[in-house]
């Protein structure tokens, strides 16, 4: 999500921005399984006449995709908190 | 095409959407690699497009355990497959009842059942499972292929 909130990618820009952590095998699966949850949405990318091979599909985050992005770093912040942290 | 193959391969075994969203953007991002990058880059790029053809297989068993219909149709399978295997039985039963150990008919001698060993009863058993069991999933699994429909690029 992070690499999708400022701007919209395409599935190879995203492996090769994740440096390692997405793999060009699995990225397309997590994205359809993301977009089924609303959390991306998708479109392909307008070819010029004549352009040959298939449209590249071009991903970016929904709002409500970067509102549960927000909401997981807030809460992964809360549980690295212990206990006495939160006290203090 | 580069890539064509491997469309071509995946519209006949995953379903339309998956197609849709899996592959054919795999298969697009193979395009533009084969046509931006050096062709030492060629071969990690398939084989990325061959994991994404896996990785719909994947998706789509996912997606059919998940259907609200497929334990109705596992009882119905499992219904078609026991009846038959029940008609073998069956059959085994009355012939090791009615014939000897030369084919001939011999009621009540039970040869047939004293010579059969535990092996050659599992043989038999799994012979009948899967004389059962392969003509009723090829009758009742629906065709999952996206099929031949012309892409875009076509």
């Amino acid at each position: 999500m992070d690499l999708l909130a400022p701007r919209e990618r395409f599935g190879l820009e995203l492996v090769e921005a994740s440096e390692g952590r997405l793999k060009r095998g699995s990225v397309y699966v997590t994205l359809a399984r993301m977009e089924a949850k609303g959390f991306v949405e998708s479109r392909q990318e307008a070819r010029a006449p004549g352009a040959i091979g298939l449209p590249r599909r071009m991903y970016r985050a929904t709002a409500y995709g970067l509102k549960v992005r927000d909401a997981y770093v807030l809460l992964r912040e809360a549980l690295r908190l212990r206990p006495a942290d939160a006290q203090g | 095409m580069i890539g064509t193959g491997i469309d071509r391969f995946a519209r006949r075994t995953v379903r339309v959407p998956t197609h849709d969203l899996i592959v054919s953007p795999a298969i697009a991002d193979l395009q533009f690699e084969a046509s931006t990058h050096t062709w030492w880059h060629l071969p990690r790029a398939y084989i990325g497009a061959w994991r994404a053809v896996v990785g719909a297989w994947v998706h789509d068993a996912c997606l059919s355990v998940q259907r609200p219909c497929w334990a109705s149709d596992i009882r119905t399978i499992a219904g078609l497959v026991c009846l038959q295997c029940g008609y073998y039985a069956g059959l085994l039963s009355i012939a090791t009842i009615t014939l000897n150990r030369h084919g001939r008919f011999a009621p009540l001698h039970l040869q047939l059942l004293t010579a059969l060993r535990p092996t050659d009863l599992a043989l038999l058993s799994v012979a009948a499972l899967a004389i059962s069991t392969i003509p009723v999933l090829a009758l009742t699994l629906p065709r999952v292929g996206a099929g031949d429909h012309p892409t875009p690029a076509e």
